[in-house]
């Protein structure tokens, strides 16, 4: 199964499937939820506001946030839960461009 | 589809993607507590570099002043608040007997924390930047996860501990 698997890496690369860990982007996404995520809007700059991006957090690691701001010319972008509880934006900081790993495609919500 | 993904996900463990928030879902992690130990020890620098450029002491002087000495106590207070509910409720009796430096480390961070809102002696923040990180690497062991020590990417510079994922 694992060896089968591999043979799909060049698709994992431009479609990933990760898996929702925790509550702060409730209730769109919940915790054990599974999304498809693709690097291609990254490509032609089509990451806005409102987005859900995937993006590595030199602090707090793999994270998933929706977009509230950019800063084009720094190619920053800022970010937020949607649960109210969930980290602020100060908090996580501004996620640069090469640290998206993509946006949400499509969901696959656990019920 | 939900039954055939996680099928797959038990045989090659996809990605996980944390949605980090405050409400009690179980997750901790000791990032928070870090930052703001890592913000106490920049407000000393710039309590400091403030204080000796030799300002005018007029309204603005002590408004920066004011400011920046609120941000360090808070920040202070919030790094003892974030290590004791994962003490408090994270940490289990048998997390205690894998590590009984655990108690005394906890004791050791509640004091300098209260130390670095009282004064501005760099030596005792960074001490604290240096018991949250051993906070850090123990709350991690547990839970598994191997863990490196980076520079944070802002001043004060600091290494810091964090989860090699």
């Amino acid at each position: 199964m694992r060896q089968t698997l591999k043979l799909f890496t060049p698709i994992f690369n431009i479609l990933k499937i990760v898996k929702v860990w925790g509550d702060s982007m409730s209730p769109l996404y919940s915790d054990g939820d599974y999304v498809f995520i693709s690097s291609i809007p990254l490509l032609f700059n089509k990451i806005k506001e409102n987005s859900v991006i995937v993006f590595k957090s030199p602090l707090y690691g793999i994270l998933i946030k929706k977009v509230c701001g950019s800063d084009a010319d720094k190619g920053l972008f800022y970010v937020k839960g949607i649960n109210p509880s969930s980290l602020s934006s100060e908090t996580i900081g501004p996620v640069k461009k090469n640290d998206i790993i993509g946006t949400v495609l499509l969901h696959i919500a656990r019920k | 589809m939900y039954k055939l993904i996680e099928y797959v996900d038990r045989k090659i463990n996809f990605t996980r993607a944390k949605a980090h928030c405050d409400v009690p879902c179980g997750i901790y992690d000791p990032s928070s507590a870090l930052i703001d130990a890592l913000t106490v020890v920049r407000m000393v620098d710039l309590i400091k570099e403030h204080l000796e450029k030799g300002a005018v002491q007029d309204g603005e002087f002590y408004n920066r002043l004011t400011r920046l000495i609120t941000t360090k106590e808070d920040h202070a207070e919030k790094v003892k608040h974030e290590v004791r509910v994962i003490w408090g409720d994270f940490i289990k009796q048998e997390h205690i007997e894998k590590f009984p430096e655990i108690h005394s480390l906890v004791h050791e961070i509640m004091q300098l924390g209260s130390k670095d809102k009282q004064g501005v002696d760099r030596e005792s923040a960074v001490k604290l930047v240096e018991k949250v990180n051993r906070f850090a690497e123990i709350f991690w062991e547990i839970k598994g996860v191997k863990t490196k020590r980076v520079k944070a990417p802002y001043a004060p510079n600091l290494e810091v501990v964090h989860p090699d994922l």
